[in-house]
């Protein structure tokens, strides 16, 4: 019992160490000079540079500036309106029990599960037609309209149905309007439903390729996932300093959330799986 | 309260309407224009498009890149999801431990999830380029291949299936872990100490009493991995395209490639049918045959 006391953390940082050894590579070369990368990709950035992450922001093409610049409003935009339907749609689904009702829940079961592909196809025919291929505000609105809404709906509908009616009543028999009781009463309620919302939909929206790379197409402004595709497609084996770079670059914010709200991360993956 | 059917115009009202219109717009109207572009020979090339019923359904059974590229999803769904739970349960059974140690050993299991499928597909090809890469080199190195050897991970057709299959595993066991690690939680400690008592010794207590508590969990974590394996297409586009003659094509990148590269309109909205429709049939069946397998306490 005492050796296995010892020997299993042991064990367990091993195993954890060489699943973790891919992204131990990508941090520590994107300190490093393309020679020092070669010689030895697992040593230690010493003697350190900055080179990669300079080289990766002032490259001609702009690419990566303008990408996070792109996808930052992209994420912000497509996340407030989507609150502001979802949060809707999902109230009256969970306040009324109608074949309309229910109804609304399979067409958004649909949404839940459907492969991109499938409406895509008949999106670019249409986007074709009326000159918005590589529009911002067309990839916005596909953003916006498509399976990431469903995800929402059945989020916050799931989160109203456990908050007792008592709540609005009594708000509207102090004379609030509709609008007044859902912001100023209920919202506020729906706290933790909308920090799962906003978290993962701002990982998901970040990190979406397949959108944008058939909506946005090159020339036309990218995202920084399409960005880093778009570049490493280009210089990959030429230097992996900039390519580690540009992934860090890529990576970093979302990164961010997820260490500045992990609980709430965990919290909503494991709620959401759990009870769906 | 006046009566319910009548429609108000209230805040609730106007933003629902406006958001369900447009998920009309975006989602379901497309989805059933792409059920009818598949009975069309629609192709960007083609002066005309006519209906041709159920054409594109039948040339399917007769294209062998459907076939391999069908086989190859099928193949790498179940592996990947049974290898996924099975090393997801064990990681999560090891870390289901308080204490910052572990605290930090879950979170390295969990970054993948994070990433986008972008950056884990090139640092894996980074790692598996067969004459710089990280695996060739640690394998010189330990003289498992000779100091010239090179093994062509993403060349050669099997090792390149055998490569996605590793990249998915290790992009999603972060997935499994955290569900099964929530579910682990939800057993009651003396359900497990009655166990005990009852000379039940710990493989008899994990397999009788730990494990069918945690149904909840494997219901999830196997219809999510299903789910998201069938849809497969960032880390093959990435990676390895089709892949050494064709042998790491998925079904969604099938369709993604006739879609928007060789502009067969019509036929690829018919496979992508196929796709939604094993998308749906998992979902909704095997989820439904799992969860009624759960066990509650």
């Amino acid at each position: 019992m005492r050796v296995k006391r010892v020997i299993s953390p042991i064990l367990l940082t091993l195993i954890t160490a060489m699943f973790g050894l891919p992204l131990y590579m990508a941090v520590v070369n994107t300190f490093k000079t393309q020679e020092q990368i070669l010689a030895d990709p697992l040593g230690f950035p010493a003697p350190f540079t900055l080179d990669n992450l300079v080289n990766a922001f002032s490259r001609p093409d702009n690419l990566i500036a303008r990408g996070l610049l792109t996808s930052t409003i992209l994420v912000v935009v497509s996340v407030f309106f989507i609150v502001i339907f979802s949060s809707a749609i999902g109230y009256y689904i969970a306040r009324h029990n109608t074949r309309f009702t229910q109804g609304l829940q399979l067409l958004f079961l649909a949404g839940l599960m459907i492969p991109s592909q499938i409406y895509l196809i008949p999106i670019v025919q249409i986007f074709r037609k009326f000159h918005l291929i590589g529009s911002f505000s067309g990839m916005l609105v596909v953003f916006i309209g498509g399976g990431l809404l469903s995800f929402a709906v059945f989020v916050y509908s799931g989160f109203i149905k456990n908050i007792p009616l008592e709540v609005e009543e009594a708000a509207l028999i102090d004379g609030a309007n509709k609008f007044q009781m859902f912001w100023k009463i209920l919202f506020p309620l729906l706290r933790p439903a909308t920090a799962t919302i906003v978290i993962f939909l701002s990982l998901w929206i970040w990190n979406e390729f397949l959108l944008p790379l058939i909506l946005l197409g090159p020339g036309n402004g990218v995202t920084i996932t399409l960005g880093v595709y778009m570049s490493l497609g280009q210089l990959y084996t030429i230097n992996y300093g900039q390519m580690f770079a540009m992934m860090m670059i890529a990576s970093l914010p979302m990164l961010a959330l997820f260490f500045a709200f992990q609980r709430e991360f965990i919290a909503g993956l494991v709620s959401g799986a759990l009870k769906g | 309260m006046k009566s319910k059917r009548h429609f108000q115009f209230d805040y609730i009202s106007i933003t629902m309407t406006i958001g369900i219109l447009l998920y009309l717009a975006v989602l379901v109207l497309p989805l059933l224009l792409s059920f009818f572009y598949s009975f069309t020979n629609f192709n960007l090339l083609n002066a005309t498009n006519s209906f041709i019923g159920f054409k594109n359904y039948v040339s399917m059974l007769n294209d062998d890149t459907f076939l391999s590229t069908l086989r190859f999803t099928i193949e790498t769904t179940i592996i990947v999801t049974l290898l996924t739970n099975v090393l997801g349960l064990i990681i999560a059974l090891a870390l289901n431990q308080a204490g910052p140690f572990y605290t930090v050993l879950r979170t390295v299991f969990f970054i993948p999830q994070v990433l986008s499928s972008v950056v884990i597909g090139f640092i894996w090809s980074g790692m598996l380029n067969s004459e710089r890469g990280l695996v060739n080199t640690l394998l010189r190195q330990v003289g498992l291949i000779g100091t010239d050897g090179n093994i062509s991970w993403l060349g050669t057709p099997n090792l390149a299936t055998l490569s996605v299959i590793v990249v998915c595993i290790w992009q999603m066991v972060g997935f499994c872990t955290v569900v099964y690690l929530a579910a682990l939680q939800g057993v009651p400690q003396d359900l497990k100490d009655a166990a005990n008592v009852d000379g039940a010794n710990s493989w008899q207590t994990f397999y009788n009493v730990t494990f069918p508590l945690l149904s909840p969990g494997v219901t999830v974590n196997v219809v999510m991995l299903l789910i998201m394996m069938f849809k497969l297409y960032d880390i093959i586009q990435v990676m390895t395209a089709t892949g050494p003659a064709g042998s790491t094509e998925s079904l969604a990148y099938y369709v993604t490639r006739m879609a928007f590269t060789v502009n067969r309109v019509g036929y690829a909205s018919a496979m992508a049918v196929i796709l939604f429709i094993f998308i749906a049939m998992i979902s909704a069946g095997l989820g439904k045959f799992l969860r009624s397998r759960e066990i509650e306490y």
